[in-house]
């Protein structure tokens, strides 16, 4: 079932040297079940996107284009309509858990919040439903953790409160924005362990934004590869990296350490994301692109158009051989597989 | 939380120790050796033989070395008046009679009172400005300072930035000596000068009423300002926009998760600002002619009433030290950060 579709999303900020459309023109969509993962570097508009969807942005943003919670619209719906559908029917995990937990609060009284903000239910209910959720995520003696304020808990424990806060309410789509950036390695293990068994529980479609593609291929049915405030590339993930369509995928593969021997460098994409302030002409990529051609920088970007690999489609104009060739060679994906 | 509360007394007690060296030692030796006065010639009354002032000094304990009589004035502010400085300040009287005229702060020679008995019949006037001057100025600026801080840039904020800064830059005395003669002389709403007991509510504040708006106002400035920032940087902390994720109204928002974060600053900044007016609001209560400690405080100067002088410098310390503590108690109850570290 089909539960998220973003249909030729714009999201722009206003600023004072003018307007950055941070999100341009996105579409996806998201069943029920399904686990898309949404990939590219820092200030490539995958929060944003995210934030669009959530309608968390700040004022100085608008929105264009159409984003669909199943068959409701959400462009253009009154803040109190949204609000009720925040953190009830979509709900969102945060980057950094040591500051998105209120610092004055006990843990149990957020949660009990979350929960009274959209159910019915008494204090004493909600208070037996959060001890539950807590018990859900993985935490040890979860009656005492109720009474503790997040400075008590770890980075990976608070992180663990903020997913057993999403899920409370059951949504139907929880967007999950880096949720294991902020950790380290060891506790990152675990949360995404913790995150691997939830999603066979629980029946939500889940859009897992980073920037990491080992978690990507851990978690994630599909990806999207997003650049300068567009998706390049969108592919199930066996398929992403076996045969990746994009040149800037290639890069994003090639960059990844262990892939090419331990004691040679690090690959690097050449040049640097463009300004969103004055994006390139033509594809946004094509100035850091070493397959460019002259079409690429002065024509209208190609639109995302499927490939011959099952289930993928590219914004590229070089053609499937080509792609196919210089995919396997430069993100050295076959030598790993 | 115990040994938190131990210690910050313990600094208290040292810091009024330090407060009461320096008193001493200001009012003592060094007036004396300033501008040469004494206080047995003082006490002593016009033109005295220098066969009087020598028997002051003996009565007053000042021909004793500095350091036997600093170590009695601590002793007697703790203890209280010894029986043996009763029977020489106040001979043959009783006991509720010489602590009329002596108590732990001294004696007052030229009202031939104790300073005490000056300081707690002065007091209540200081403590009532102040009370109803913190409420209005909380009550004016806490909600400006925050639907300031939710519009940014809007024109009730810009109308708000120049209240700020007319009241921060009118000084009291001026805008206070306006106030009386528009307000209280032109018009007749308020009365000129002067303090009725709480005993008479509807008085008590009535002529009060002038006088704390002034003070209010001024301090209200100031507490706009710190509201509007405190709320603008809590306003976009990462907590905030998870309240928002949770589905939170816009007013649990900014009151339940952004207010009860904000506050914590504004209650240091007005637990100080309370002990520093205790202490006595010296411009407000000359201009609008209430008898407070401030007003007290300038009468004593302007005699010569040395011991009342240093009584309510001492005092005025105390009263800023428990603040602090009891700043410190709040903030400890209110932040979970401070209490468990």
């Amino acid at each position: 079932m089909r539960l998220l579709t973003v249909d030729d999303l714009r999201t722009t900020f206003r600023t004072d040297d003018g307007p950055v459309g941070a999100v341009d023109g996105v579409s996806l969509s998201v069943d029920a079940g399904q686990v898309l993962g949404i990939v590219g570097e820092s200030g490539c508009g995958k929060s944003a996107l995210s934030l669009s969807i959530m309608g968390l942005l700040p004022k100085s943003a608008t929105i264009t284009g159409s984003i669909r919670l199943g068959e409701q619209e959400l462009v253009g719906l009154a803040g109190s309509e949204l609000r009720q559908l925040r953190g009830d029917d979509m709900a969102m995990i945060f980057q950094d858990p040591m500051t998105s937990l209120n610092p004055v609060m006990r843990i149990g009284e957020q949660l009990i919040e979350a929960i009274r903000l959209h159910q019915r239910v008494s204090k004493a209910e909600a208070r037996r439903l959060a001890v539950d959720g807590l018990a859900a995520v993985g935490i040890p003696s979860p009656e005492d953790r109720m009474r503790a304020y997040p400075l008590e808990l770890s980075g990976g424990m608070r992180q663990r409160v903020m997913i057993a806060m999403a899920l409370l309410n059951r949504p139907r789509l929880l967007i999950a924005d880096e949720p294991t950036t902020a950790l380290d390695v060891t506790t990152q293990a675990q949360i995404l362990e913790l995150m691997r068994e939830l999603r066979r529980e629980v029946d939500a479609a889940i859009v897992l934004i980073t920037h990491d593609l080992g978690v990507v291929a851990e978690l994630c049915d599909e990806v999207a590869v997003m650049y300068a405030g567009r998706i390049v590339e969108r592919a199930p993930v066996a398929e992403l990296f076996a045969h990746p369509q994009h040149p800037y995928t290639w890069g994003l593969l090639a960059s990844l350490p262990g892939r090419s021997g331990a004691e040679e460098r690090l690959y690097q994409i050449p040049g640097t994301p463009p300004s969103l302030l004055h994006p390139p002409a033509g594809c946004r990529f094509a100035p850091r692109c070493a397959f460019a051609m002259d079409a690429c920088r002065t024509d209208p970007a190609p639109l995302l158009t499927a490939t011959a690999r099952a289930g993928s489609a590219v914004a590229c104009r070089l053609d499937q051989t080509t792609r196919d060739r210089e995919g396997v060679r430069l993100s050295g994906t076959e030598a790993e597989r | 939380m115990v040994r938190f509360l131990i210690r910050r007394i313990l600094g208290g007690i040292f810091v009024v120790l330090v407060v009461t060296l320096a008193v001493f030692v200001l009012f003592g030796p060094v007036l004396r050796w300033h501008s040469n006065i004494s206080p047995a010639r003082l006490y002593a009354g016009k033109n005295p033989s220098a066969e009087q002032i020598e028997r002051v000094s003996a009565l007053l304990g000042l021909d004793k070395p500095y350091y036997v009589q600093y170590g009695y004035t601590l002793k007697r502010l703790v203890l209280g008046p010894s029986q043996d400085e009763r029977e020489r300040v106040c001979p043959g009287s009783t006991a509720a009679e010489c602590d009329q005229l002596l108590g732990r702060f001294g004696s007052s020679f030229a009202k031939q009172r104790s300073v005490d008995s000056l300081i707690w019949d002065h007091f209540p006037v200081t403590l009532s400005l102040t009370f109803v001057a913190a409420i209005m100025w909380l009550l004016i600026s806490i909600p400006i300072g925050i639907i300031s801080a939710i519009r940014p840039r809007s024109l009730f904020d810009r109308v708000s930035i120049v209240f700020v800064l007319i009241g921060q830059s009118l000084p009291v005395y001026y805008f206070g000596l306006l106030a009386l003669y528009f307000l209280a002389y032109k018009l007749g709403w308020f009365p000129l000068s002067g303090y009725e007991p709480l005993s008479n509510p509807g008085q008590w504040l009535y002529h009060l009423l002038l006088p704390a708006s002034v003070l209010a106002l001024q301090f209200a400035a100031i507490y706009v300002r710190i509201t509007r920032s405190q709320m603008l940087d809590t306003l976009s902390e990462d907590y905030v926009r998870t309240a928002r994720a949770k589905g939170a109204g816009e007013t649990r928002v900014v009151i339940r998760h952004a207010f009860r974060n904000a506050m914590l600053p504004i209650v240091t900044m007005f637990g100080l600002d309370l002990g520093l007016l205790l202490g006595g609001a010296i411009l407000i209560e000359v201009t609008f002619g209430l008898q407070g400690l401030g007003w007290l405080a300038v009468q004593a100067a302007k005699r010569l009433d040395v011991p009342t002088t240093a009584g309510i410098v001492l005092f005025s310390a105390i009263i800023i030290v428990a603040a602090n503590i009891v700043v410190d108690l709040v903030n400890a109850s209110l932040d979970p950060r401070i209490r468990l570290e």
